[in-house]
Formats: structure tokens, C-alpha cells, sequence
């Protein structure tokens, strides 16, 4: 298929004029449909006043159009309307995401209009790399905290958006695991 | 190594020490190269661009297509998912930290306390997963008062604002509470009628937003069985209460094997230590779930109460070794295979199965269901044959009955030899004596009934099967026949043998005995029951029809018989003369089944107005009924507006009339073509279930409007299947009908229908 003509400029414009983006002081508490149960709730939780992380949400309807998509490419503007919004993140928590001094870290969650428990996928601590770690240690004076939340997150990210099975990680967990029984045990204390 | 970390119980990822957690992240990290054939992604922009899109694919995984399946999502109720981008918050920094799941109120009771669990130093997925078992939220208090008062006014910001139970999460970062996420909490129907009942009390909703939020069908939930109080089992372990309910079934211990199992109609309980999205199937198989670990929020225990299937969750004392197929509990091994029962009311499991009994009205749901019965214009009779199904009826609150199948008193062990008498008679003298002793059965079940439902419609259908139903078939007969023939030749020998020991033989001690049964007088017998049943299978092929669903029955064998339905005309009127003369309000309705023009009610009348006017005059009394029909043929709704000039009442047969509005026989129907129709879109609903409205609903709408051209104030009411079921009562009250009559265990169902029927086309 030519893919030349599926990206007419006039659709392209289209596409980047769109709103997939909305942050949680914006996004329409009632419209379940397009921001999702969870998404929609965390609009209208942070718009009622509750102690709300910040956050946004990206649509329902960008992954309808993802999903329609035969190259599976994200659409134009998506991504540039999420970074705006990391802006926002970054200026609400004085943090940086990807920064080694203050490294801002984010969950991505999934959330449909009906709640469908546990059938989809969570991402925690994203934003962390080998730099940010060390930005993460030190805000927290908590190396353990740091490294705990490290490999906790290559792990899931490894498992839901690589698709590494999880078996691969528990065999080197279960090792470390067992040597960590065997200190407690020692009395070199946990 | 193994031994001693089993030694040191439950596993504490604490218990990790720092060295521990840095040395794990370099073979992690080489996992994924190794998996992927790239380095794990350093750019965070690169990392939130591959989480979006992963979890966009998600909504295409397995998984969640099952979920959507099986729960009927449809794109028009959710349409893909959103993802949520939140900063972290960290309830896993130190012992000033934590995170918990909680209800805002009870979702297993309903009561109206703060529930949930949290633990101290974790992140969310652990509450989640059940990976540790938590601590009940009440235990915060003690260990960060000002928090839990911070929690306790975020519980009370939510249910102002939302006026519904809410499922929250919440983290507590050094210090400070985050509310991370809220939804409607899913609760199980006990707690739907408490909460409903106790919010309408609190002045937060309506009465009628109490109503509409509790969803008609599953307050069958609360017909679920309870262990008998009488039982006397030793528990063999116990976990915690997660979803109520009692369940027996085999231990299966992984979820393909409870499919599998559950398939093949086997009842079975999944256990496992704990349970993972992927278990689902499991759960749908299952007819209860145990694990060995989480809590009242683990995975196990959301999805049970969402399903209404009783779990136990947390039994710490199973250790599940699904490698070798069996549980160690202290001293004793389950294996697969074994019977179980669990009680998911009070976390007790047990081994073998244990009785169970059916719950009672709660005074709740008698409040809630009264309010329903304020609002709704239908009313809810039942399906009752006996006065035992009356008395039950009543108590599920039914107000009336709106079909009393004659036939069913009829197949009674100590009557159906009168009936069989009846149908066999050779002169009127034998058949008028059958007939009379049915009459007295009948005026004394129908006294009865009448008396239990005092001041109530009672809805008596005349005689409706082919009268061939009440005679064993060809096939059973003829074999008897049989099998009597070669008793009666062995009867003979058997005497034949004894007398010829006697010549043989005189001191021989056999010859003392006696040949008793053996004997002429027992041939005389079988003789006699031969001919009973030769006369029997004479009747059965003189009776025999090609398709008796569209045959010699109902009133057309009211008709060509007069004497069995000028029988029970009189037993019903006989008895309703009895019970008004003991001053007793009955409200008796005769309705005749399978009527297709006026003039056949008219004979039937012409019965009816005989016996009620000697009766009458015998008794100097007027009696109180109404007569009506069914209508249930298709011609019958053609013919709605004569059939006015002569009934007082019309009752939909739907059963009967969807079988002839499609030409389905529904046997043949359900058994051979309705799944490959309905799986091909070739029909959307079986229309034995759901009734159709496009097509037979079209015929009821207008018999209802011809019927009620020639009487305004025709009763009309529906006592099919489908007067049990909340889409066709909606339909039901669009039509105007006065009433539906369903079984009894379907009318609290019918009656939270009904309300929302009015309310939702308000």
C-alpha cells in the first residue's frame, strides 16, 4: 500500500490541530468516552480540589486512530501535545523529567470508559535511566528506595511494553532473593 | 536454601537489602537486550512514546477482548482506551510512607464504615496484587492518626461529591495523602440494597436514584445458598471473607484445568496462592475461588464479587504446590481433584461438601423493593401450582398469582392413578366416578391456594396438555407389557416346579415352603395388570398425534371432552363458594389456554354460566370471579377485539406465542440452529429469552389496543418465561400491560423492573 497517499496534507493538518491531550485541570470530568473512567475521574477529583498528583490524559479516541493505523505509528501532534503537558508536570513539581539532579517520574495507566479490572497494563517510575537514578538517590537520601524503584521499573516496562516474560526476571530475582534470606538470617541485618 | 526461605514464612520484599537490589538491575537490564536484541531505552521521551503505544496494543490483547466478551462491553459502551500520565508518588520511601486500596463503605456488608487496606512502605501494585497481605485500614489509626483523619474526610469529600460508594487509591508520601484514583465501587447485592437503603436515610440520593442504582438481575444474587447453620464440619483452614457465598466443587489448581473441568460440567473451586488477570477463565469456570494470599482488595477478591461468586482469599495456611497438584494444610494434603467447600461469608474452607440452605429477605431489601413497588405501574404476580408455591410466592412478595397450572395437581403419585382412570373409563359411570374424586382433590388444592393469597388474584388456567402426557409413552408400555408376559409364564412354572418336589420328593425340606408368591392367585394378578396396561397402550396409540404442541389440547380438548373442564370449572367455583361463604376475599380468574376464536370462549362460558348459577342459587350467594383467556396463538392476537366481547382478562402465553410467531419448535430450536443463528447475527437474542420485540411485540401491542377498543378496562398481563425478565418487563410496561407474572424466586427481580420500567420512560 502507498502510504503517500494516506497522509494527504490536508489530513495532516487536520491531525495536528487535533486535541489528544488533556491535562487533568481541563479534561471534561463527564465525558467517560473520550478520556476514559480513570481519566475522566482524575479531571474531575483534581477539579473538585482533591490532593491530586498532576497529570494528563491522552484520548480514546488517539488510540482508536493508533490502533487504525496498519504501521502503528502514534498520530502527528500526539506527541508534541504530550511533551507541552510534561512542561506543565515539570513547572507544577519543580522536577525534570530526565534529569539527573530532579528527575520527575511518571505512571502511564490505561483507563476505558467501563472499568475493566486488571485486564490492561500499568507502567510505574517511568523516566527512570541510569542518570536519573542517581538524581532519584539523591533526592531521597534512600539509595535502597532508588535502586528498589529502578529495578522495578526495567522489569515492568521490560514485561508490558517489550514483552519480556516475566520468568526472565524472576530467575535472577529468586537468586538474589535467596542470598538475601541467607544475610538476613546472618544477622547482618535486612 | 529453599528450606529455610519456606522457614521464614510469607515473603517480605523488604527483606531485600540494598546490595541486593544494585546488584539485580545489570542482569535486568540484560534481560531486555538479550529479549529484544536492544539496550533498554535511555531516552525518557522514547520510554513514554513505547509506554503510550503499549498500552493502546493492550486494549487489542487477549485479555482485554476476553473481558469485553464475556462482561457484553460493546464499542458503544467503551471504545478504546486513554492513558493516563501521572506524576509519582511514592508510598514505598520509608516507614512514613504507604498505600492502600479502601471502599467508602463495607462493599462485602454494606455498612457505612471506611474499608480497605494499606501497607506501610510499599508501592500500590503491592495492595493490588496481593504479593503482601495487608493490614486492615482501621490499624492506620493507631499508626498515623492525623493521616487517617485526613482519610476519613477524603471519604466524605468523595461521597458528597460523587453520591455513590467509592473505590479509591490513595498514597501517602512522607507525609502527605494523595488521592491517586476513585471509581463507583463495586460491591456485591447485599451491600447494593444496604447502601441504597442507608444513602436514601442520609439524605445523599433519592429514592428513586436508589432504585435505579441497583441493576434488577442481580438481586437474584441474593438467592444464593448459605452453609446449613446445622453443620457440624471442622473448618480446615480459614482466610478472609472476599465474596460472599457458599460453594462446593472439586480443587482445581490452575485456571486452563478449571475451564477444561468447568466445560465438561464438573463444579469446581480454583485455588491458587494468588490470582493474576490471566487467570480469568478460571474464574468464569469456577464456582468459587480460595488463595493463599492477599487480602479483601487482591485481584481474587474484585473479581469474585464482580462475578457474585463466593471467594475466600488469604487462607495463609494452604501452602499451594500446584507442581504436584495438591495443598498442604498443616498435616493434611488436598489434592486435585478432592471436594471442597468455602464459605465466602465467613473465610472458613472446609473439606468435602457441605450442605447449603437459601437465604432470606433482608429488611432492606423489603424497604427498597417496597419503594419499587410505590413507583411501578405493573404489578408482579408469580407462577404458582401448589398452596406450598403460594406461600412462597407471598413471602417474595408476590401480588397475585398469574398462572395456576391445573395439569401440575394432576401429577401427584396418589392422583395421577384417577387421572389414568379417568382417561382409560369404558362406560360415563366409571369416568364421572374419576372425574368426581379429581373434582374433590382439586376444590380442596384450589380452597387452599385461594385462602393463602386472600384479598389476591388467583389466575387458574385450565386444563392445557394433550391428555396422552398423563399416559406413559408407546415404547415404555409395550416393554411392561412385555416383561409381565414372561413373569406370568415363570409364575406358572414356578408353581409347576413345587408341586412336581412333592411327587419327587415328600420329606424333602423345600417341599415345606410354601410357593406363595408363586402362586394362582399371583398370576391372577399379573393378569390383571396386563390387561390394565393393554388397555393403556390401546388408549396411548388411539391417542397418539403427529405434533401434539398443535394438537388436540387446551380448550380443544375442553371442548370435545366437556366433562374434565366442567370438572374443574366446578371444583374452582365450588371452592370459591366455600371461601366466601367463610367470608374469606378471593379473587379466582379462570382462563383458558390456547384459544383461537370467540365462539370457542363462548362454549366455555356457556359451562361456566351453568355451574355459577346453580351454584348461586344453591348457596344464595353471587359469586366473585372473572374469566378470561390466553392468548397465545397468533390468530388470538388477530381476533383480540372479539375476544374482548367475552373475556375479562387477556394473559400472553409467550412461551406458545414465540413458538408460533417463528414456526420454532423450541427444543428443536435451542438444541440445533438458535447458537449458530444467533452467533451468525442471524438473530441478536434466543427469542425464548429475550422477547422480541420487533416482531411479536408488534402482535401483543395490538392485541392489547383491539382488545381494549371493545373493553377499556381489559386486564391484560403476560405469564411466559419472559415475565421474569427486566427488558421484556420494560417492553411489558410500554404496552401498557396491567401485570407479569414470573416464578417465584424471579419477583423481587420483576418488581425493581418494573419500577425502572416507569421510571426510565418517564
Amino acid at each position: 500500500m502507498n502510504t503517500e497517499i494516506l497522509e494527504k496534507p490536508t489530513k495532516k493538518q487536520d491531525m495536528k490541530s487535533q486535541k489528544y491531550v488533556y491535562s487533568f485541570h481541563d479534561g471534561d470530568g463527564k465525558n467517560k468516552h473520550l478520556l476514559g473512567g480513570k481519566g475522566a475521574n482524575l479531571c474531575e477529583m483534581t477539579q473538585i480540589g482533591l490532593n491530586v498528583p498532576p497529570g494528563f490524559v491522552v484520548t480514546t479516541e488517539t488510540c482508536l486512530t493508533y490502533l487504525a493505523e496498519p504501521e502503528r505509528k502514534l498520530p502527528a501532534g500526539v506527541m508534541e501535545q504530550v511533551k507541552l503537558n510534561m512542561k506543565e508536570l515539570e513547572k507544577a513539581t519543580g522536577k525534570t523529567f530526565g534529569n539527573a539532579e530532579s528527575p520527575l517520574l511518571v505512571s502511564v495507566r490505561s483507563g476505558s470508559a467501563m472499568s475493566m479490572p486488571g485486564m490492561m497494563d500499568t507502567i510505574l517510575n517511568l523516566g527512570l535511566n541510569s542518570k536519573t537514578l542517581k538524581g532519584l538517590i539523591k533526592q531521597t537520601a534512600n539509595e535502597r528506595f532508588g535502586y528498589d524503584a529502578y529495578r522495578r521499573f526495567i522489569q515492568l516496562f521490560g514485561k508490558v511494553a517489550l514483552g519480556v516474560p516475566d520468568e526472565k526476571f524472576d530467575k535472577h530475582f529468586e537468586e538474589v532473593k535467596e542470598e538475601g534470606w541467607c544475610i538476613g538470617r546472618c544477622g547482618s541485618g535486612y | 536454601m529453599k528450606k529455610l526461605k519456606k522457614k521464614a514464612g510469607v515473603l517480605v520484599d523488604v527483606g531485600l537489602g540494598t546490595k541486593d537490589l544494585i546488584e539485580i538491575s545489570d542482569p535486568f537490564l540484560k534481560v531486555v537486550n538479550e529479549h529484544t536484541g536492544k539496550p533498554f531505552p535511555e531516552d525518557v521521551y522514547e520510554q513514554l512514546e513505547i509506554a503510550i503505544k503499549a498500552v493502546f496494543n493492550s486494549w487489542m490483547g487477549k485479555r482485554a477482548i476476553d473481558y469485553r466478551r464475556e462482561f457484553k462491553i460493546t464499542p458503544a459502551m467503551a471504545n478504546g482506551t486513554a492513558v493516563n500520565v501521572v506524576t509519582m508518588v511514592f508510598g514505598n520511601m520509608g516507614n512514613d510512607c504507604a498505600t492502600g486500596v479502601g471502599f467508602t463503605r463495607d462493599p462485602g456488608t454494606g455498612e457505612n464504615v471506611m474499608f480497605g487496606e494499606y501497607l506501610t512502605n510499599a508501592q500500590g501494585e503491592d495492595v493490588v496484587a496481593g504479593i503482601r497481605t495487608p493490614k486492615p485500614v482501621a490499624q492506620l489509626a493507631d499508626e498515623m492518626p492525623e493521616l487517617y483523619n485526613q482519610l476519613e474526610e477524603l471519604r466524605n469529600k468523595l461521597e458528597t461529591h460523587y453520591k455513590e460508594v467509592q473505590d479509591f487509591e490513595y498514597t501517602i508520601e512522607k507525609g502527605i495523602l494523595y488521592c491517586l484514583q476513585t471509581r463507583n465501587g463495586k460491591m456485591n447485592t447485599v451491600a447494593m440494597v444496604r447502601t441504597s437503603v442507608e444513602m436514601v436515610a442520609e439524605k445523599l440520593i433519592t429514592k428513586e436514584q436508589a432504585l435505579l442504582r441497583i441493576k434488577p438481575d442481580i438481586l437474584e444474587q441474593l438467592l444464593h445458598p448459605r452453609l446449613d447453620a446445622s453443620h457440624k464440619a471442622e473448618p480446615l483452614a480459614q482466610g478472609l471473607p472476599a465474596s460472599p457465598g457458599a460453594a462446593s466443587g472439586h480443587v482445581v489448581f490452575d485456571a486452563d484445568r478449571a475451564e477444561l473441568l468447568g466445560r465438561a460440567g464438573e463444579k469446581v473451586i480454583l485455588v491458587r496462592e494468588e490470582t493474576k488477570p490471566e487467570d480469568i477463565h478460571g474464574f468464569f469456570a469456577a464456582q468459587g475461588i480460595l488463595t493463599s494470599r492477599g487480602g479483601k482488595t487482591s485481584h481474587a477478591a474484585v473479581v469474585a464479587r464482580g462475578m457474585g461468586k463466593p471467594c475466600v482469599a488469604g487462607a495463609e495456611g494452604i501452602k499451594v504446590d500446584v507442581k504436584l497438584r495438591q495443598a498442604e494444610i498443616g498435616d493434611k494434603i488436598l489434592h486435585e481433584g478432592d471436594y471442597i467447600t468455602i464459605d465466602g461469608g465467613t473465610g472458613f474452607v472446609y473439606k468435602g461438601v457441605i450442605p447449603t440452605v437459601e437465604p432470606t429477605f433482608s429488611d432492606e431489601l423489603k424497604k427498597l423493593l417496597s419503594w419499587a413497588d410505590e413507583v411501578a405501574k405493573l404489578k408482579v404476580y408469580a407462577n404458582a401450582d401448589t398452596p406450598g408455591a403460594a406461600d412462597k410466592a407471598l413471602t417474595f412478595g408476590a401480588m397475585g398469582i398469574g398462572l395456576c397450572r391445573t395439569e401440575r395437581m394432576f401429577n401427584d403419585v396418589d392422583r395421577l392413578p384417577i387421572v389414568v382412570e379417568m382417561i382409560l373409563a369404558a362406560s360415563d359411570e366409571e369416568r364421572e366416578s374419576a372425574l368426581n374424586r379429581l373434582k374433590e382433590i382439586q376444590r380442596k388444592d384450589f380452597k387452599e391456594i385461594f385462602t393463602a393469597m386472600k384479598g389476591k388474584p388467583v389466575t387458574v388456567r385450565l386444563l392445557d396438555p394433550p391428555i396422552h402426557e398423563f399416559l406413559p409413552t408407546e415404547d415404555v408400555l409395550r416393554d411392561e407389557v412385555e416383561h409381565l408376559q414372561k413373569l406370568k409364564g415363570t409364575v406358572s412354572g414356578v408353581t409347576d416346579l413345587f408341586s412336581s418336589l412333592r411327587l419327587l420328593n415328600a420329606d424333602l425340606k423345600m417341599a415345606e415352603r410354601s410357593a406363595e408368591p408363586f402362586t394362582l392367585a399371583g398370576v391372577e394378578l399379573i393378569e390383571k395388570a396386563i390387561e390394565k396396561k393393554g388397555q393403556m397402550l390401546k388408549k396411548v396409540r388411539e391417542l397418539h398425534e403427529v405434533n401434539p404442541m398443535l394438537g388436540h389440547r387446551g380448550v380443544r380438548l375442553g371442548l370435545t371432552f366437556p366433562e374434565i373442564y366442567t370438572m374443574q370449572i366446578q371444583a374452582i367455583l365450588e371452592a370459591t363458594a366455600e371461601c366466601q361463604l367463610a367470608k374469606i376475599d378471593v379473587r379466582p380468574e379462570i382462563m383458558v389456554p390456547q384459544v383461537c376464536t370467540a365462539e370457542e370462549l363462548e362454549q366455555v362460558k356457556v359451562f361456566v354460566d351453568e355451574i355459577k348459577a346453580k351454584l348461586e342459587a344453591a348457596n344464595k350467594i353471587k359469586l366473585q370471579f372473572k374469566f378470561g383467556t390466553m392468548i397465545e396463538v397468533v390468530r388470538a392476537c388477530l381476533q383480540a377485539e372479539e375476544l374482548a366481547n367475552v373475556a375479562e382478562f387477556f394473559s400472553f402465553g409467550t412461551n406458545d406465542l414465540t413458538q408460533a410467531t417463528f414456526s420454532f419448535s423450541r427444543e428443536d430450536a435451542e438444541n440445533k440452529f438458535l447458537p449458530f443463528y444467533i452467533s451468525k447475527a442471524l438473530l441478536q437474542d434466543n427469542p425464548f429469552e429475550v422477547l422480541d420485540r420487533k416482531a411479536m411485540g408488534k402482535l401483543m401491542r395490538m392485541a392489547v389496543e383491539d382488545g381494549r377498543k371493545n373493553k377499556k378496562d381489559l386486564k391484560v398481563g403476560i405469564c411466559g418465561e419472559h415475565g421474569g425478565h427486566p427488558e421484556s418487563i420494560m417492553f411489558c410496561h410500554e404496552i401498557g400491560l396491567n401485570y407479569v407474572s414470573c416464578s417465584g424466586p424471579r419477583v423481587p427481580v420483576a418488581r425493581l423492573a418494573a419500577a425502572h420500567a416507569r421510571l426510565l420512560t418517564k
